[in-house]
């Protein structure tokens, strides 16, 4: 199954961003790109990002994911999108957004099972299924969560009354949240960002801001999202991840790295849902998506009646 | 173990080893039936000590880069046979770099003449002897093994700028260190040479180390210009005669160090690294020297978007790049991480559709980034509207020893286990006049050649 939806502002900035990408910083050469856009039909390319060996034993493998497409493709959870073994099954999306996200879920191996591996197996409309295996053991996608360099770390992000979570696993709300078909939900998050920086290095005199992304992660219906009177909407271009990333139009500032995120949620259709919040802090010169710091996820399911 | 574990063990040296300890019989057979035009007799002492002293011992002594030493003949002799293997199959020294087809005129070519080769193939054949003590060449006199590469050449560095000290775990995600640091150049002046060195266990763990002449503006952006780059085993770059690459007064210099936590190839130490450091050492002209070619360095895209490498799979990237202006390209310099393994630089010329190929480097190695330094007098030079054609090939199959994992899908990212597909080319701008000029001095050239019948 396919869905299609009016991307063209996404489509502009991508290729834009492309153009960015490939121009070298000398301007007096004359790039020549190579392919025309994707006219669709390309398959979802699944990423496993790295894995974390945890204290108590048991390995997290954070996994994203390149659509290649210029729209959005949805795969439902199932025979064609299912993390083996079905224990650990569950946490994937089922609408994938054009372009690189990494880190979009992780899962987390026990203790009891930290040798084993899971794989992420998804088939997109007509093509091959694609598949990659997450596992402790290859010191190349061995990631911590330690400070970088310049200090950024994993932000802290948590729903009210919930405790706090950081990394691309992240919190999951303890309460599921209802609403009817096309009424409003209003959506909040507490954010913190603990990195410490040198305010003596000149980019970081300021403190920086963060920020929050709203995406829908699972649901039979579209979802939109507008934004809330105390953080409105990013409005300026973003190129996060070197390009590879077209914006996300719910974008939300949190000024100096501290303080809650809302937006107002609708959905079209009854069913149950799962809506993923990205907290980042890639303003900083020592964190981005594609090096995988430094970002956290936040999940909240939401059943919709009619 | 887990052998995906003991992937980063696995550099291009000890993977030989294997190899070597495998097959090695079948190889040397095989080996000395291709070499047999050799009938005199071949000693350490009377020919190969030269050679390895000339071309090994700089890396391959106590603590060098290389594993094993090999400054004596005791040293050398354990390791005949997998020498022999790596010699002829032009392993080492480490400067891959195609010899029977493109230009072949380089600066710091590292690469052993065929008579070498032939030579050191035929000691082991014969048995590896060590020959008559009276023949043996003086013991190689070695500079300091944390000197300058261009200490000889220039002196030390008119410039030498360290990075800030950081701390570099075992193991764990890479990292990027990004600060500035003062420059110190008061006015502009033209660069001779540039060398970007790691100290000590550095060498193994830091994966690039750019620097930038940067500015920084009000609203926190970053202004920056490229000084040099450094990637994993490069040696440095020169700045040909009569061409100014400026070094820019009152900029800050931006360091941009990735850093691989435990290490990679046969040193790596696989342990935390205190107080890594890199230093940036510029050679100056003095002041006031004036040059009408001016050159920069930059990178050049290929396709990085498009990589995708599949799980057990191949890829290849391309860039094409022209100009509204004259060029010569001085430098050339693949970059990319573990699953690559090839790289070419072609020129097509759309007036007459022909391309011409200028460098191919069949056996690329993330753990060895040249920078290829055409010899001025033949480095290519390309008229307005020429096409720069870059190529780029990767392996993510089990035959690639570098690969840490070729059941994963790869894309492009600045981390080690991702992928990159640019070049770092150093290129002289021309004015029309200075290319004519340019062009005319080598058919010259060429025309007194074929006169004198060389």
């Amino acid at each position: 199954m396919r869905h299609f939806r009016p991307v063209t502002a996404i489509v502009a900035l991508a290729l834009l961003a492309n153009v960015a990408m490939v121009v070298s910083v000398n301007a007096q050469q004359i790039a020549r790109p190579l392919l025309p856009p994707s006219q669709g039909g390309m398959p979802v390319i699944p990423f496993m990002e790295g894995w974390y060996d945890n204290e108590d034993g048991s390995v997290t493998v954070s996994f994203g994911y390149h659509n290649r497409n210029t729209e959005d493709v949805i795969v439902p959870l199932g025979e064609n999108n299912r993390i083996e073994p079905a224990l650990l099954d569950g946490m994937q999306p089922d609408i994938y957004f054009a372009g690189r996200h990494p880190g979009v879920f992780a899962v987390t191996i026990p203790a009891s099972m930290k040798d084993e591996s899971v794989w992420w197996h998804i088939k997109t409309g007509d093509s091959q299924e694609l598949k990659v295996p997450g596992e402790s053991g290859s010191n190349a996608y061995e990631l911590d969560r330690n400070p970088r360099p310049q200090g950024s770390v994993q932000p802290l992000i948590w729903f009210e009354n919930d405790n706090r979570g950081s990394g691309p696993e992240g919190v999951v709300a303890a309460n599921t949240r209802s609403v009817s078909v096309d009424a409003h939900l209003t959506l909040k998050v507490g954010t913190e960002d603990p990195s410490v920086r040198d305010p003596s290095n000149p980019l970081f005199a300021k403190p920086l801001s963060t920020r929050v992304i709203w995406y829908k992660h699972q649901g039979p219906g579209e979802v939109s999202f507008t934004e809330h009177s105390s953080t409105p909407f990013i409005t300026t271009p973003d190129l996060s991840t070197r390009g590879m990333m077209p914006a996300a139009s719910s974008r939300v500032a949190i000024p100096a790295g501290k303080g809650p995120a809302r937006v107002v949620a609708t959905f079209s259709e009854p069913g149950d849902y799962m809506i993923r919040v990205r907290l980042d802090n890639w303003n900083s010169s020592d964190s981005d998506g594609l090096d995988q710091c430094c970002w956290s996820n936040a999940y909240q399911r939401v059943r919709v009646t009619k | 173990m887990n052998i995906l574990q003991k992937w980063n063990e696995c550099s291009p040296l000890r993977f030989g080893i294997v190899i070597f300890t495998l097959f090695g019989f079948q190889a040397q057979t095989a080996i000395a039936a291709d070499f047999e035009g050799i009938a005199e007799e071949v000693t350490y002492a009377s020919h190969v000590a030269r050679i390895i002293n000339e071309n090994c011992v700089v890396c391959h002594r106590e603590g060098g880069i290389g594993p094993m030493q090999l400054g004596s003949y005791d040293h050398v002799r354990p390791w005949a046979p997998l020498i022999q293997l790596k010699v002829a199959n032009r392993e080492m020294p480490p400067y891959a770099y195609d010899h029977d087809i493109g230009n072949q005129n380089l600066q710091a070519d590292w690469r052993l003449s065929q008579e070498d080769i032939d030579i050191v193939v035929a000691w082991v054949n014969q048995g590896a002897l060590l020959g008559n003590l009276e023949e043996l060449p003086p013991p190689p006199t070695l500079r300091n093994i944390n000197e300058w590469n261009f200490a000889d050449q220039f002196g030390q560095p008119d410039i030498m700028i360290s990075s800030n000290p950081i701390d570099i775990p075992a193991n764990g995600n890479d990292l990027w260190d990004k600060h500035f640091i003062e420059s110190g150049i008061t006015e502009d002046r033209c660069i001779r040479a540039l060398q970007v060195k790691p100290r000590g266990d550095a060498k193994t763990v830091v994966h690039h180390a750019n620097t930038y002449f940067a500015e920084i503006k009000e609203d926190g952006s970053v202004d920056r210009k490229p000084v040099t780059e450094y990637a994993m085993g490069k040696w440095g770059e020169v700045v040909p005669e009569g061409v100014c690459r400026t070094a820019f007064a009152d900029s800050l210099i931006q360091w941009d160090i990735h850093m691989y936590p435990g290490g990679l190839g046969g040193t790596a130490p696989n342990a935390a690294v205190k107080d890594n450091i890199v230093d940036l050492g510029i050679w100056l002209h003095p002041a006031g020297y004036k040059a009408k070619i001016t050159q920069d360095l930059a990178t050049y895209q290929l396709d990085q978007g498009g990589l995708f490498i599949p799980p057990h799979g191949t890829a290849m990237t391309q860039g094409f790049h022209s100009f509204d202006h004259p060029v010569r390209i001085d430098s050339f310099q693949p970059h990319g991480h573990l699953r690559m393994n090839a790289a070419s630089l072609e020129i097509f010329y759309p007036e007459t559709g022909r391309t011409e190929l200028i460098s191919m480097i069949s056996n690329w190695s993330a753990t060895w980034h040249h920078s290829h330094l055409y010899e001025p007098d033949s480095a290519p030079l390309l008229p307005i509207g020429a096409v720069l054609v870059t190529k780029q090939w990767y392996d993510n199959t089990a035959n690639n020893p570098n690969n840490p994992d070729p059941r994963q899908w790869v894309g492009w990212g600045q981390r080690t286990a991702d992928e990159m597909s640019h070049s770092w080319i150093a290129i002289s701008h021309l004015d029309n006049d200075t290319y004519q000029e340019l062009a005319e001095q080598r058919e010259n050239n060429k025309q007194s050649e074929l006169g004198s019948g060389d």
